[in-house]
């Protein structure tokens, strides 16, 4: 199948906003195959002992949900989406509510070819861990496989957890376009990770949040180690005193090419929203921070703060920034801000006069640009496994 | 132990250094003073190997093991490791890196060059405190950022504490004294007095006497104008502190 055969519409590169950097036409031609059902293969336990962190565990293979490599906890409910309809049909429908953001390309393409989700409900105050993984397996397709999970997760009034989605592949070419809807009842926090190494194919994440009243959200985002890699995570701060934290980190290397699109709606008043992105540019790779808040009337007294930070490693980088804020309520405090810099050069001559080499003190320097978002991490279980991916990705030859 | 030879140098196309020559041996302490902008702090950048000086002639003989190596072509980090060292006149501030992380890479570096094996933590932490006690340093001065916040004295402390952590053979030491009150400037003084050994030399480069209460040097060189002008004795540091450069630079103006 082609996916041009299927979607008319793709999003005009150069002249859409959102996609003005990031030239997916490629792909319009390509073929690509859909698995369409569980097909029995059992991740290795070596995998499981090294990358299952979470109390429970939900794991998708190429796309599709599987129950046996799954692992389930009594804090969570866990179901394949097809049962969920039939017996939260009300739940379901209104996870579709979450309202769509400027890019729906993405949702779209997602809803045409999902094949299997999984819903969750958070009941449990007592800060567990559930992780998702979408794994995909170094297994011999000739036809590039496309795999577009789906994942509808309600946080209940007063719960309290961590989630943690971790996108790994080790197969050659594919295209994957994984959503997740989130909904946030009163009163819920959420910490949310994400964290995608696929080491190839390409990668057109969304995540979309609802927020209602009193809510929290904490999310923090890694994307690196592949050629074609973009995220748009959409928060809607829907009702009162919602509060998102949004922290990222982007690394790229090679040609590849890392794009984060960020949109955040104040639509109650007293709502907060921060957001912190730090980038990281090696070799001839392309990032870029496309970052929207959006404050509208009736969010009166709302706070928001922006910035984004990006670390010049290579003067062949590039690096497109670009902070926006839309303001329609008149009492409201927001900053927002971008920056981009190479190391400085007194810094590393410092260190190299202290027999450092500029190797190191390059290192040195940047690990401790990282640090300052990879300190947000408050779980030292997460923090730990997120450094490790990156220091094994970005620093390792 | 180290040769300067009819050194000049130049940024961005300024001359700076205008032909050097000092000749320090071992055990040997030299203190170089001079006006403000008269070369001073580039002729230890260019010893340690800062980028933007241009070395427009001469050269830097460094003496290690009964071997002679150009110093000019070595990295700055190359120069560390085979034992030169520079005290930073304002040193760098590096936020994110802690200042025993920071001690121990570079430690190790050193040691990983010299064929010394590496230290591990816990044996580092022992040797680290040894050294901070008699620099009346705080235990809490090791979680810090690298100079990040620390005020004048501190960060002079923190040189001499790289300094003693690193055991260089050559050291300039860039107005180490400027900037401390009286018992900063003991506390610096006496420090560097103990890190002076037979097989090792110092270079201190200031505009005072007073470190000199501490430090006893065997020359005193008075840099004017991108070169040396003049070479004496202890006495030629209080001479200068009554009477400033004026005569000096006259003296030496009248025999060009």
């Amino acid at each position: 199948m082609k996916l041009i055969d299927r979607i008319s519409d793709f999003p005009k590169y150069r002249k859409n906003e959102s996609w003005k950097y990031s030239d997916i036409s490629f792909l319009k031609e390509k073929e690509f195959q859909i698995v369409q059902e569980d097909h029995h293969h059992f991740i290795n336990s070596d995998f499981k002992k090294k990358e299952f962190i979470g109390d429970a565990v939900v794991v998708f293979i190429d796309g599709v949900l599987s129950i046996k490599d799954s692992k389930f906890h009594e804090n969570f409910t866990i179901l394949p989406l097809n049962q969920a309809f039939l017996r939260y049909p009300e739940r379901i429908e209104s996870s579709f509510q979450i309202p769509e953001s400027d890019s729906t390309f993405v949702d779209n393409l997602n809803r045409v070819f999902s094949e299997s989700g999984v819903y969750i409900e958070s009941k449990t105050s007592n800060r567990s861990l559930i992780q998702l993984i979408f794994y995909g397996e170094n297994k011999k397709i000739d036809t590039p496989i496309l795999s577009s999970p789906r994942v509808i997760f309600f946080g209940l009034e007063n719960s309290n957890c961590s989630l943690l989605e971790t996108h790994i592949s080790y197969r050659e070419d594919f295209l994957s376009t994984p959503v997740s809807d989130i909904i946030l009842e009163k009163n819920s926090t959420l910490n949310y990770y994400r964290v995608k190494h696929e080491k190839n194919g390409t990668h057109l994440g969304v995540t979309k949040i609802l927020q209602k009243e009193n809510s929290i959200f904490n999310a923090f985002l890694f994307q690196g180690d592949s050629p074609f890699s973009r995220h748009e995570l959409s928060v809607f701060l829907n009702e009162r005193y919602a509060k998102t934290n949004i922290s990222a980190i982007y690394a790229s290397k090679g040609n590849n090419h890392v794009d984060n699109q960020v949109s955040v709606y104040h639509q109650s008043p007293n709502t907060e929203s921060e957001q912190f992105f730090k980038g990281l540019l090696k070799d001839s790779s392309t990032a870029i921070f496309n970052g929207k808040v959006s404050v509208l009337r009736d969010a009166q007294q709302s706070f928001s703060k922006q910035l984004n930070q990006n670390l010049m490693l290579s003067n062949r980088a590039t690096i497109y920034t670009k902070p926006q804020l839309e303001i329609d309520a008149d009492d409201v405090k927001c900053s927002h801000g971008a920056t981009s810099g190479q190391i400085n050069k007194e810094e590393l001559f410092y260190l190299q006069t202290r027999g450092v080499s500029k190797d190191v003190a390059t290192k040195m320097v940047s690990k401790a640009f990282a640090d300052e978002a990879l300190n947000k991490i408050e779980q030292p279980l997460i923090k730990n496994y997120i450094e490790v991916i990156l220091n094994s990705y970005f620093w390792e030859v | 132990m180290l040769t300067i030879k009819n050194i000049s140098a130049s940024v961005d196309g300024k001359e700076i250094l205008k032909g050097i020559n000092l000749t320090i041996k071992t055990g040997e302490v030299h203190v170089i003073m001079g006006p403000n902008g008269s070369g001073k702090s580039t002729l230890s950048k260019v010893v340690a190997g800062h980028p933007d000086y241009e070395i427009t002639d001469g050269e830097v003989i460094y003496d290690i093991n009964f071997k002679k190596k150009n110093l000019l072509d070595m990295e700055p980090d190359i120069r560390a490791k085979e034992g030169i060292f520079m005290g930073f006149q304002y040193p760098v501030e590096i936020p994110g890196v802690s200042n025993e992380e920071f001690l121990r890479a570079a430690f190790n570096e050193i040691c990983k060059y010299q064929g010394v094996e590496e230290m591990d933590p816990l044996d580092f932490q022992d040797f680290l405190k040894e050294k901070m006690d008699f620099l009346g340093m705080g235990e809490k001065f090791v979680n810090r950022e690298l100079n990040v916040g620390f005020s004048g004295g501190e960060k002079k402390r923190n040189e001499i504490l790289q300094m003693a952590v690193l055991s260089p053979k050559v050291s300039f030491l860039d107005e180490t004294d400027s900037g401390l009150d009286v018992d900063a400037l003991r506390v610096v003084g006496e420090g560097i007095n103990r890190l002076k050994r037979r097989d090792n030399a110092i270079i201190l480069i200031t505009h005072y006497h007073r470190l000199l209460d501490y430090v006893k040097p065997d020359f005193v060189h008075v840099m004017y104008d991108g070169k040396i002008i003049k070479t004496g004795e202890e006495s030629l540091a209080y001479e200068i502190e009554q009477n400033g450069y004026d005569s000096i630079i006259k003296e030496s103006q009248n025999s060009n």
